[in-house]
């Protein structure tokens, strides 16, 4: 399994979540777009475009707060779930 | 108060005796009088969901203003149009709502703003009309003066989607949540020493049910927090590390916990029950959720907020054999009566379709300011002698007497486990410039427990969704934003010439890649 690239992260925020990304570091959470619907969305769509599912433990609203930390975040997950 | 010790409310801040609770709401109680409120005047409260916000709901009630709660979230052009149409006496808001001032302030020019916060925490465009410095201290009190009100009187106004694009405010008693609260406390045998679970916002009446069952029991109220929610996985440690012994949520939450929590690797020894409310729970999640956790009882209440929290309520009674079974509704809270009514009035035989009524001691008067709307839907010409609430829902009676939601007579749908009027969203997205027509359908999905929201739109040149989806944000909460979107060239029209909106139900529901953007 490859992980996610901070490209693929903004395009799964822009064009399957029609989050507005300018920046690759710029702060979903304080500009309102990402909450808790929106996580629960994200880590569907995740899922669903590697195939893997994820157990989302320790993770909270501040590794998920720009595209460069959410793919990171992610990257971590995929990493632990193939153990 | 038999303890005036117990914990009353235990946020993510801190643990609030009754005793507490009590002292602070008539500390705010006095401040609201000072601040001129009287009996019958609205008090906003838009505040985040914990003890503080719930002291000030009670104040309100102690000087027998009736509250509107507010969400926090929500865009200051939406939190406008409800406190344009309720027009409080005073509106408390958190110390971070920008939005909210600017809302008031567009609303009424001369509106009270306050917060219950600190002065230094503030961060408005303008000075609080009052603060935290400004509450009386627990020896300067008055005496409380029981306000001169009945259980007839309203005790909050709740603002729910509204298909014209403007929010209605459904009216609730006292009589009407003190009914509820008697028989849910009565029928589940709460005692004082359940935890229960705050999930719902304070402007959703799920929440109705939290706070005031919690303290009729004389138990402890622990809100979960919007931080909490984001991460099903932390929700589930929480869940065991507070011992909490009653969920009560929407769907979706139970879903969001079942699919992403790991709750097969999570022990809940404390829980009891798990109730939910305000859409469908998927049968087949209802059977991961039994076999995750054995030993849980799972109940289904259903209602609309016009006949306040539930009115009925369905105990499932051992692991459903057929997962494409729907959970019934059930059967008729004490106090309330479901009917089943063919299009002329009649009563629908047993297992037939028919529009689904309520009647009883649940019903609200109303809604706020809108004698129309409100006798389109509360009828008394139905059946002689009696009122009853159209709920736009669809349903039948089974043989055994449980009855069953089979779905919607109109496009009030619900989605990431709210109630929404598919309408507030289409005319709000008719007011973004780079549109030139639009149309917004809702179809189901396997992944979601209520509907997906589609927008499809005309414009002069190609739209970047994302970018629309921001303008339309300013107008409406987040959770109304559609799933997916679909740029046209014209929008499928029939026979007569209106959107063909099951034309356009079936370009969403095409496969996904066919039906983005």
């Amino acid at each position: 399994m490859t992980g996610l690239s901070v490209d693929e992260v903004i395009d799964i925020l822009e064009n399957r979540l029609f989050l507005l990304v300018e920046d690759p570091d710029q702060d979903l959470v304080e500009s309102g777009q990402l909450d808790s619907l929106m996580f629960v969305e994200l880590l569907l769509t995740v899922e669903e475009t590697t195939g893997q599912r994820l157990a989302p433990k320790d993770l909270d609203l501040e590794d998920l707060r720009t595209p460069v930390r959410i793919a990171k975040a992610f990257n971590t997950l995929l990493h632990d779930g193939e153990r | 108060m038999t303890r005036p010790d117990a914990i009353a409310v235990r946020d993510d801040e801190r643990s609030v005796s009754y005793e507490q609770l009590r002292d602070q709401s008539n500390q705010i109680a006095a401040l609201l009088r000072a601040r001129g409120v009287r009996e019958g005047d609205r008090v906003a409260i838009c505040m985040p969901k914990g003890a503080l916000a719930i002291a000030a709901m009670i104040a309100s009630t102690k000087v027998g203003a009736p509250y509107v709660p507010l969400d926090p979230d929500s865009p200051a052009a939406r939190i406008q149009l409800i406190l344009e149409a309720c027009q409080p006496a005073v509106v408390i808001a958190h110390p971070g709502g920008e939005n909210i001032v600017v809302a008031a302030r567009e609303a009424n020019p001369d509106a009270v703003v306050g917060t219950l916060a600190k002065a230094g925490e503030v961060v408005w465009p303008s000075e609080p009309a009052f603060t935290a410095a400004d509450l009386p201290g627990l020896d300067e009190v008055p005496p409380l003066v029981r306000p001169a009100i009945d259980g007839g009187d309203l005790a909050h106004v709740l603002f729910t989607s509204g298909s014209t694009g403007v929010p209605k405010g459904v009216q609730i008693t006292h009589d009407n949540v003190m009914a509820y609260v008697d028989w849910v406390v009565d029928h589940f045998g709460y005692t004082a020493n359940d935890q229960l679970s705050g999930h719902s916002p304070l402007h959703f009446d799920l929440s109705t049910m939290d706070i005031y069952a919690t303290f009729a029991a004389g138990a402890t109220l622990h809100p979960v927090s919007a931080g909490l929610n984001i991460n099903p996985v932390n929700l589930a440690e929480w869940i065991r590390d507070r011992g909490i012994t009653q969920w009560f949520s929407v769907p979706t939450a139970l879903h969001h916990l079942l699919r992403l929590g790991s709750l097969s690797e999570t022990d809940f020894p404390a829980l009891r029950r798990v109730l939910w409310c305000g859409e469908v729970l998927p049968t087949p999640t209802l059977i991961g959720l039994m076999n995750a956790l054995p030993g849980v009882e799972f109940t289904n209440l259903y209602g609309p907020t016009e006949a306040t929290i539930a009115s009925s309520w369905y105990r499932v009674p051992a692991l459903p054999s057929d997962p494409t079974a729907a959970v019934p509704i059930g059967v008729a809270c004490d106090g309330e009566r479901l009917h089943v009514l063919r299009k002329d009035g009649s009563e629908a035989a047993d297992n037939e379709i028919g529009d689904l009524y309520i009647e009883g001691v649940g019903l609200s008067p109303g809604y706020w300011q809108d004698p129309e709307k409100t006798a389109t839907v509360f009828r008394t010409d139905l059946i002689e002698g009696r009122r009853l609430y159209y709920t736009g829902d669809l349903a039948l009676r089974q043989n055994d007497q449980q009855f069953v939601f089979v779905g919607r007579a109109d496009t009030q749908i619900k989605s990431r486990g709210h109630r929404i009027e598919l309408g507030e969203i289409e005319a709000a997205l008719e007011t973004v410039d780079a549109i030139d027509t639009s149309a917004i359908v809702a179809i189901d999905v396997a992944e979601l427990t209520g509907s997906a929201i589609c927008a499809a739109f005309t414009a002069a040149t190609p739209q970047r969704p994302a970018v629309l989806a921001k303008e339309l944000a300013k107008l409406v909460p987040r959770y109304m934003l559609p799933h997916r979107w679909l740029q046209l060239d014209e929008l499928p029209t029939n026979v007569n010439g209106k959107v063909d909106r099951p034309a356009l139900r079936s370009m969403f529901e095409a496969p996904a890649t066919e039906a983005k953007s």
